[in-house]
């Protein structure tokens, strides 16, 4: 057994100083994952879940990384001369993988730059949904419909990104048909009384119900409503039927498309019909 | 042991089974800032007249703040919110710029120069101590309150809160919560923000985006 393991792998490296090398990263990823897995129970909610992953993933490559070069010495290689060698292989390995580093340097700008971040709701290059996680090459995406999607952080910081909660409110608006016997004064009046009656349609920017268009079918209302980012969905979804309903309350409806003929015969058409009903039996 | 705990009112319905062999419910009022939903730790009271306030005075007025009421278990260990009722209207507004404002609960309320009569189920007192350390005459609309740290007393017939606001500009103040009740009889209500189970524990708050 002691033979075995002290038999050489390559030059004067032997086969237990290769096993100690692989125990050792083996321990510093499970020691890292221990660490990273006890910190993130012991922070929980004190800590913004962005920088809580960001800090965590620091730690993760940070414990890793002390292991590896404590095994580089053990499998006779020295980290000074890695570092001279490192930076030839670096030019050569950037030439090579130029779509890697591209992505790596972009995911650093990301996190320095912090356009999302974790649980954000974005749109990137036609894709909408939540940010799961940020990774140094890449972006996971959750879509509404709870698709997973890795976006490269390449294309991720050089496309348009719309961050629909990087404020902290945000504005939605309905455009409401109302019929033109109705009273819009009126229509306006139900119309604020429903958004004063929602706690989180906002009172501070003020909402803004109007008439907007005077149209073919229907005198149309605008309702321009604030709503804090975290529920404006809730709020756009709810206040809509209840506007609705209060409308119908007072009698105001929403007309259906309709379109005024008027004929430029319309003696003939009488005379036609007169004689209809006189040849019929 | 099971127990049931059951509210219903035209506010709606909330059923809950409580396990436990001992314990206790807890009802007191509490920040006012959990309904509908906890999306904010601010409140925001707005004052029906402005006051304005001569440098370097100190002013000592009341106002009203919104009630929420808080029904807890508690027992061997730590203490638990089971629910959170309110007959105080809620609404919410923007403090600042929709960028980097805060949203925070609305209330608004006439400045009284003593403890006014008030439905003690739906809203409390608070006494304002309103400081100009600014060399010119500001004018006062609104205040802007952190609720986490913030101290609620309560006894039979009133809710009571204590601030303090310094004005350092005429667009800026701070604002704190102090630790002193109306009377002797009141009793501290229990917070459901105790500072450590806030993030981060800031005493003041700083209003920055007007008065």
């Amino acid at each position: 057994m002691i033979d075995v393991l002290g038999s050489p792998v390559y030059g004067d490296i032997t086969v237990g100083e290769v096993i100690f090398s692989v125990v050792v990263m083996a321990l510093s990823v499970l020691l890292a994952k221990s660490v990273t897995i006890y910190l993130r129970r012991i922070i929980g909610d004190r800590m913004e879940k962005n920088y809580r992953e960001l800090i965590l993933k620091l730690i993760y490559y940070l414990i890793i990384l002390v292991g590896f070069i404590t095994i580089l010495p053990v499998l006779g290689l020295n980290p000074s001369g890695l570092l001279v060698a490192g930076g030839i292989t670096g030019i050569v390995i950037g030439f090579a993988s130029q779509s890697v580093v591209s992505n790596l340097i972009s995911g650093i700008f990301i996190l320095w730059e912090k356009p999302i971040k974790i649980g954000d709701q974005v749109q990137v290059g036609g894709i909408s949904g939540f940010v799961e996680d940020i990774n140094v090459m890449s972006t996971i995406i959750r879509t509404y419909d709870g698709l997973f999607v890795r976006i490269p952080n390449q294309t991720l910081f050089t496309g348009n990104i719309t961050n629909y909660t990087g404020n902290v409110v945000r504005r939605f608006e309905y455009r409401i048909g109302i019929r033109y016997s109705d009273d819009a004064e009126r229509a306006v009046e139900v119309i604020r009384k429903v958004i004063d009656e929602e706690p989180f349609a906002l009172k501070n920017p003020a909402p803004a119900v109007f008439v907007d268009e005077l149209g073919d079918n229907a005198v149309m209302v605008s309702v321009k409503i604030w709503a804090p980012v975290q529920v404006w969905y809730d709020v756009k979804m709810r206040l809509l039927q209840k506007i609705r309903a209060e409308l119908e309350r007072n009698g105001i409806e929403i007309p259906f498309p309709q379109r005024v003929v008027w004929f430029a015969n319309e003696l003939e058409l009488k005379d036609i019909q007169r004689k209809g009903e006189s040849i019929s039996p | 042991m099971k127990y049931i705990y059951l509210r219903e009112s035209k506010l709606g319905k909330t059923e809950k089974i409580i396990s436990s062999n001992d314990g206790n419910i807890v009802i007191n009022p509490i920040e006012p800032v959990n309904l509908p939903s906890c999306i904010t730790n601010f409140l925001l009271i707005q004052f029906k007249k402005s006051t304005v306030i001569a440098p370097d005075f100190e002013e000592r007025v009341f106002v009203k703040f919104p009630i929420e009421i808080g029904v807890f278990v508690s027992g061997s260990g730590d203490i638990e919110l089971i629910d959170v009722f309110s007959l105080a209207e809620q609404k919410y507004t923007l403090y600042g710029d929709p960028r980097n404002g805060i949203v925070c609960r609305y209330w608004e309320s006439e400045i009284y120069d003593s403890p006014s009569d008030v439905d003690p189920l739906r809203e409390g007192i608070m006494e304002l101590r309103i400081v100009n350390r600014f060399d010119e005459w500001v004018e006062i609309s609104k205040c802007v309150l952190n609720v986490y740290l913030m101290k609620i007393f309560y006894n039979d017939t009133t809710v009571f809160s204590k601030v303090e606001m310094e004005v350092s500009s005429k667009r800026s103040a701070e604002t704190r919560f102090l630790m002193e009740p109306l009377s002797r009889d009141m009793k501290k209500a229990v917070e459901i923000f105790p500072p450590r189970k806030v993030q981060i524990v800031a005493k003041r708050f700083f209003m920055e985006w007007g008065l």
